[in-house]
């Protein structure tokens, strides 16, 4: 029970999770709604359908992670609130962890000979 | 439709606070996004799912302890919609077994097994036992309700009433004629025509269920919001008795239905392989019609539950 508490706790369901790129964004600036989804897209390629988008904004609103400023005509621009960038610098460490680890075992793989029938055949 | 009315009918498919929220950020968004062009399949369906979503949030999403009005609104809501569902199986089941009553007979397929007839009367009977019990219940707790509703609510509460029940009124009166005109035209037939022989007479059967689907959800949606708004002061009329009541009488009807089904696919086999006028073989049928019977019941227990806990957490937050 205590788990799935957490569960329901955490933003981030997986790492590309929208929530988390909004984060991402935010952090180097307020943005919009359209600003939000070009920049997701130029900085990772992911681009996020209207739907996708302001469903993870309802979400992140609710928690209290970002907040909507004065709107500018029909668009209002966001910005990440203190906790919210809080939650985003955990999604980080815990990211870099996984990436530390990931580098290691990695590194540790290529310097130990690999056995000769998981090598995969090249096409001559 | 022009563009910004489409995307605006599009945006519908959110929930009504939610709209009131974020519909022109959102509009604003695919203005920029697509300008003048259609926004296209993607787009549209990420922001249906989206809506979907929202719906499903909105109806199980978790409350906050002080949001107890709200989690026993959505109670009601289940609940009723739940009935709803249940009515269209109970109505399915009824027309099916309408049909039973002659074609297994004709086609020679009743099964020798002296317990069948018996289980397939008892199961019959507890299903229309349990379905007057629920038209009782509803109907006795139901018009107080509304009574109770228009008392004790605001003049916005009976803004809501009076727009919702003139539209329910137009939906009923107009659902009503076509089912009149229907009965007219199948009073003329006989009563092979009706059962098997005319396939016009089964779609005829579809039509009335779609009829009584549409006047179905115009109720529900009054009965919604009239106990939406007596649910802070309802009295005796526990909101909690409605949807217990509502359940049980929900499972004792898919039970019998189920248990109906269990005796004819033992006794009269026959009767499963049987296609209907529609096209769609009376095993199939049954199936669909337990799935709508055991979904309403599901819909309606998870409200039973909103509603009883929404109470729990009130009466402690009041003692507190």
């Amino acid at each position: 029970m205590a788990g799935r508490e957490e569960a329901e706790q955490s933003v981030f369901t997986r790492r590309s999770d929208p929530s988390l790129l909004i984060l991402l964004s935010l952090a180097g600036g307020e943005k919009h709604g359209h600003a939000l989804a070009s920049d997701i897209e130029a900085t990772t390629g992911v681009r996020l359908g209207p739907g996708t988008l302001y469903g993870a904004i309802t979400r992140l609103e609710e928690r209290g992670l970002i907040e909507p400023m004065e709107p500018d005509g029909r668009r209002r621009p966001y910005r990440a609130t203190e906790s919210g960038l809080a939650e985003l610098a955990d999604a980080i460490t815990e990211l870099r962890t996984l990436s530390e680890l990931g580098t290691e075992r990695l590194a540790a793989r290529v310097a130990r000979p690999a056995r000769p029938a998981r090598v995969p055949r090249l096409a001559t | 439709m022009s563009r910004p009315s489409a995307r605006r009918w599009i945006l519908r498919a959110y929930p009504r606070r939610w709209r009131s929220r974020y519909e022109d950020e959102v509009l604003a968004y695919l203005d920029d996004e697509f300008a003048d062009r259609s926004i296209g399949v993607a787009a549209a369906g990420s922001l249906l799912l989206g809506g979907l979503t929202e719906h499903c949030r909105a109806q199980f999403g978790a409350a906050t302890p002080g949001d107890a009005g709200r989690r026993g609104s959505r109670g009601f809501a289940l609940v009723a919609w739940g009935w709803f569902l249940c009515v269209l199986g109970g109505i399915g089941f009824s027309k099916l077994s309408e049909h039973f009553a002659t074609v297994p007979r004709a086609s020679g397929t009743i099964a020798t097994s002296s317990m069948f007839p018996v289980a397939a009367d008892v199961s019959y009977v507890v299903v229309v036992a349990a379905a007057l019990v629920a038209l009782l219940a509803v109907a006795g707790l139901s018009v107080p309700a509304l009574l109770v509703a228009w008392s004790v609510s605001g003049p916005s509460g009976r803004t809501r009433l009076r727009r919702t029940g003139a539209w329910c009124t137009v939906v009923a009166l107009a659902a009503a004629c076509a089912l009149g005109g229907l009965a007219w035209w199948a009073h003329r037939l006989t009563s092979i025509q009706r059962n098997g022989s005319d396939a016009r007479y089964g779609w005829a059967a579809v039509v009335v269920m779609v009829l009584i689907a549409i006047a179905l959800g115009a109720a529900t949606r009054l009965a919604t919001v009239a106990f939406s708004l007596v649910r802070r002061k309802h009295g005796r009329l526990g909101p909690a008795t409605i949807a217990w009541i509502a359940v049980a009488c929900e499972a004792a009807i898919a039970l019998g239905v189920a248990a109906w089904w269990v005796s004819v696919a033992s006794g009269a086999p026959g009767f499963l392989t049987d296609n209907l006028s529609i096209g769609l073989g009376s095993g199939h049928a049954i199936w669909l019609f337990e799935g709508l019977l055991v979904s309403g019941a599901a819909l309606s227990t998870s409200g039973g539950y909103l509603i009883t806990t929404s109470n729990r957490s009130r009466r402690t937050s009041a003692k507190a």
